[in-house]
């Protein structure tokens, strides 16, 4: 029997264990140092598989550690499975998730209006499907409840955590270039008065008296 | 194919129900008419909004509370153009259409965010767990959601008719035409037991009536009931499948 290794503890634990694996849970059993040393373990054995030609990695999901094959064999590992595991997802399920995951603790209202339209059906269906959950009410009036996403919808997404959800501002971004040049089309549209524009006037104004 | 019928056809046919809700519509019309967000033509906007709603009445179909809100709120915006602009502290001239177009960019930064967040779902959809242990995705997955099959029927019926009427197959109704919904019924699993699953439109091989559509989408509703089929969206945006339901699970 090969030398018992720390490398090999992890990767036992993340093989045995019927879910993820979190962090903590890692470097108490291997006597790690820090999570951060079970991150770098990890990605030592992820580069020994990728060198070796394996056809699978452990990937970081909801904070725990998980063996996932890689996306090439999809079509073939789905064979196996005789439905796709997912709750369907509509159009306004996934607005309102979005605006859930990214406005989290928040209300109803406030999916409503940003979505311009009454949101309690996809609300509800988030909350069946599990990728909602209620936090508490907020206290204003008519105290709505707070909705925040749930690890089960990190999971879903491939999430590590919610940190890894796009950012409205780099999303802001992606549209400045169109706010840009909205912003010259306003200024040739209206240009400012500038000095020649009223010379000329002036000019105009003499040669009419 | 497209003569110009069809090409006039074309606007009633985008139905509202295809819209998220009125601002979905309104980044329709200005992705349509390429519009600048920016600098929104209130007038042309009221005018094609209204249509679309008038469209939708014309169909006697109710129109929902939001989208006559938002209708007064253009009104509102173009009345408003029209009127001396008041000034504000800082001198800046206020536009009207500030809060819509405020409204309209944040309604489409999380639509965009909506899309990315199901491209990342297609794709950890296509990793698979270890799973060793015959629970881990099966048992303790969706299974008791599949029950409420979340579908939408409408677009669904929708979509396979517009199809079968682009592709000039469906045929006017037959006098004394017998439809039977049992044979129907039968048809559906026949085909299921052959292909596995099925979408709707593959139902209707040939030229179909109105009857026989209506049979069909009956049938298949019948069967849903009896649990003897099952319908599914792989994704929001993929398509929808008949599964024929498995008698005996795993065997």
């Amino acid at each position: 029997m090969s030398k018992i290794t720390k490398t090999g503890i992890v990767e036992a634990l993340i093989f045995a264990s019927p879910g993820p694996v979190g962090a903590k849970r890692l470097m108490n059993i291997a006597s790690l140092e820090s999570t951060d040393e079970a991150d770098r373990i990890v990605e030592t054995l992820n580069e020994t598989y990728e060198k070796n030609g394996r056809v699978f990695r452990i990937k970081r999901l909801a904070g725990g550690y998980q063996f996932f094959t890689l996306t090439g064999y999809a079509p073939f590992v789905g064979e196996l499975f005789t439905d796709s595991g997912q709750p369907h997802l509509t159009h306004a399920m996934l607005e309102a998730l979005s605006i859930i995951a990214l406005r989290q603790p928040t209300t109803k209202p406030v999916v409503d209006k940003i979505r311009g339209a009454d949101s309690s059906a996809p609300i509800h269906s988030l909350l069946e499907a599990g990728l909602i959950t209620i936090k508490g009410r907020q206290k204003t009036p008519g105290r709505p409840f707070l909705y925040a996403t749930t690890d089960e919808f990190l999971k879903m997404f491939g999430l590590d955590s919610i940190a890894e959800l796009p950012k409205e501002d780099d999303l802001a971004e992606l549209f400045s270039d169109e706010l840009q040049k909205a912003k010259e089309d306003a200024e040739k549209a209206y240009p400012k008065k500038n000095e020649e524009n009223e010379k000329q006037l002036e000019q105009h104004e003499q040669s009419e008296q | 194919m497209a003569d110009k019928t069809n090409i006039a056809d074309d606007r009633c046919r985008v139905h509202l129900d295809v819209f998220e809700g009125p601002l979905d519509l309104l980044l329709y019309l200005i992705k349509r008419d390429e519009i600048d967000i920016y600098d929104i033509p209130i007038t042309h906007v009221v005018d094609e909004f209204i249509g679309f709603l008038e469209n939708m009445e014309e169909l006697d179909l109710s129109v929902a509370g939001e989208y006559l809100l938002m209708a007064a709120l253009l009104m509102r915006i173009k009345a408003r153009m029209l009127l001396p602009k008041p000034e504000l502290d800082t001198g800046e001239i206020e536009d009207p259409r500030q809060e819509l177009v405020d409204m309209l960019i944040e309604y489409r930064m999380f639509k965009k965010i909506s899309e990315e967040l199901n491209r990342k779902r297609e794709e950890q959809s296509k990793l698979f767990p270890k799973g060793s242990f015959p629970d881990s995705r099966i048992a303790t997955g969706y299974a008791e959601q599949e029950e409420l099959i979340p579908m939408d029927y409408y677009t669904l019926v929708r979509t396979a008719w517009d199809l079968l009427k682009q592709e000039n197959r469906i045929i006017p109704a037959v006098a004394g035409e017998d439809v039977d919904i049992g044979e129907r019924m039968e048809f559906i699993v026949g085909f299921l037991a052959e292909k596995g699953r099925a979408r709707f439109i593959e139902l209707f091989p040939g030229k179909t009536t109105p009857m026989m559509f209506v049979a069909t989408f009956v049938a298949l509703l019948e069967l849903i009931k009896e649990r003897a089929v099952r319908v599914q969206q792989q994704s929001a945006f993929g398509n929808i499948w008949i599964y024929r339901n498995p008698e005996e699970r795993g065997e």
